[in-house]
Order: C-alpha cells, then structure tokens, then sequence
C-alpha cells in the first residue's frame, strides 16, 4: 500500500473514532456528562491546570442547569395538581347544579357543556407529564416503565395528544375504520 | 347494562361517567388502571368497556388484548378512548379487536354516536 492511500486509510479511521466517540457522547445524560468532565479534570487525564479548572466550570454549570431542571419538574406537577383540583371542583359543581328543582333545560345543557369541556385537564395532563418526562430523561432520573410500554413506545404507539394540524381527526378515524 | 370505564385520569372518570349517566347509563363502574379493570371483569359481567390507551403499567391496547384472548370477554364491546391519533394506533387497535375509537377531546354527540354504533340503539 502506497504512503498517500496509507495515511488516507489512518485518516478515515480517526475519523470514524472521533464521530463514534461524538456519537457516544450524544447518548450520555446530563448526570453522566457532569461525571466524564468531572473525571477528565483529574491530573491523571489532565495536566494542564487551565483545562482542569474549565472542565471543573462547565461540569458545574451543567449541574446547575440539571437543579433547575428537576425544579421545573416539581413546578409542572404542582401545575398539573392545580389544574386536575380546580376542573375536579368545577365539575363536582357543574353536576350539582344539573340537579337542581327548577333549573331551565337551557341552564342543564350549559353544565353539559361545561363538563365535557373539563375533558382540557386530560389532555394538558398528559402534554405536562411528556415534558417532565423528557426533563427528567435529560436530567438522567430514572422512569420506571413497564416492559408493555416500552414495547409499545418502540413501535411509536405511546406519543400521547397530537400537535393541533399532526394527527388524525375523529372522522378521519371513523373512515380508517370503516375501510379496515 | 353495567358499564367498566378504565382511565387512570379520575377527572376523565368523572367526565366519561357522567356523559354515560345523561345518556341513561347508571350503572358504570371505574378502575383507573388495566390491573384494576380486570379484577373487576373477572367478579362481574360487563356489557361495555370504555377504555383509555394509555396508561401505566398496562396500557389500553395491553388490556383488549388479553380480554379477546379469553372467551368470556372475547366478544365484549369495547371502546378505545384516547389521545394516541396516529394511523398505526387506529391500526393496531383494530388488529386487536377494538368495538370503536373515539379521540380526546370528544363531546357528548361522539360519544352517543359510537355507542349506538356499537350497541344499537338505545
């Protein structure tokens, strides 16, 4: 092999390692990135006294960006909490007053109306819980998930509501159906 | 006829019982998880399960399956009732034996309307 295609050959290799290594790193979690930088700044791997006190900076920015992000999960549960009390208690009420003597058909249609629309909470429940998954998925905290909804989420089945315009419509639904 | 909803949101509990009590249905019964709807399936014979998809640790589509697996259940109307709107869910669902699917949000005309096309009238 000529010298031109040898070092050609060391070239790719390289590359390859150092876009493996990339890819490797792309998988990590946030606690997991603040433990390889916190390791890589030991004077065993690294001598330069300015690179261990940058790593040291960055593993602990990172840290503080993973605080902040376990605080954003416990304000979005507080959130959620929140808003599943205040539907249930507008709900409980809507069903009172429904059957109240005397009240006008008109006035029981409304509460009708506003008990199907309490139905927000489920579906801002679960575009909240999608968010504090994924802080939490970032933030490397372990989600127990049952082997049935891995299963499920691997084949994409598990995505929870859809973005308005993503998505199929009830009669787009009624339609698939009917041609199954 | 005794009515299962399976949801593990108790506000979609209450919201679903009480559009199937306006529509006439009193007796309905609630598990908020797969586990929980089956205990109750196996004590006592239900006419029609509402169900949602997903939920923790057995999902909608986990508990139709094993209920068409077992004869009691094999031919019990059920409806899916879920935010999932993908093809692939309507799809599977459908492979597994879903009686209709109806997606959230939904009001109380679709929920009529599938289960007359599930039941008949009524």
């Amino acid at each position: 092999m000529g010298s031109i295609q040898k070092s050609t050959k060391q070239a790719v290799e390289a590359g390859n390692q150092f876009f493996s290594t990339i890819q490797d790193r792309a998988h990590l979690t946030m606690a997991e990135l603040v433990k390889v930088l916190k390791n890589s700044a030991k004077p065993e791997f690294c001598h330069d006294e300015k690179h261990q006190k940058e790593r040291l900076v960055l593993a602990a920015q990172l840290q503080a960006i993973m605080d902040d992000l376990e605080h954003m999960v416990e304000e979005l549960n507080e959130v959620r909490d929140a808003s599943a009390q205040a539907t249930d208690a507008i709900l409980e009420l809507a069903g009172n007053a429904q059957q109240i003597d005397g009240v006008p058909e008109a006035a029981v249609d409304m509460m009708s109306e506003i008990v199907q629309h309490c139905s927000f909470q489920d579906i801002t429940g679960q575009r909240l819980k999608k968010i504090e998954k994924f802080f939490a998925r970032i933030a490397g905290q372990d989600i127990e998930t049952s082997d049935i909804r891995k299963a499920e989420d691997a084949k994409g089945l598990l995505d929870g509501p859809a973005l308005s315009g993503d998505g199929l419509s009830q009669s787009d639904i009624d339609r698939l159906l009917n041609d199954m | 006829m005794s009515v299962l909803v399976v949801d593990d949101y108790a506000t979609m509990v209450k919201i679903i019982k009480t559009l199937l009590q306006q529509l006439g249905f009193n007796n309905v019964d609630a598990a908020n998880s797969g586990p929980q709807a089956l205990e109750l399936i196996g004590k006592k014979e239900y006419g029609l399960i509402i169900s949602d998809w997903n939920m923790e640790p057995m999902t909608g589509l986990e508990l139709l399956k094993k209920l068409r697996a077992e004869e009691k259940t094999s031919k019990t109307p059920f409806i899916m009732v879920t935010a999932e709107s993908k093809t692939e869910n309507v799809i599977e669902a459908k492979k597994a034996g879903v009686s209709n699917y109806i997606v959230k949000p939904f009001n109380a005309n679709v929920l009529k309307e599938k289960l007359t096309a599930v039941l008949g009238p009524f």
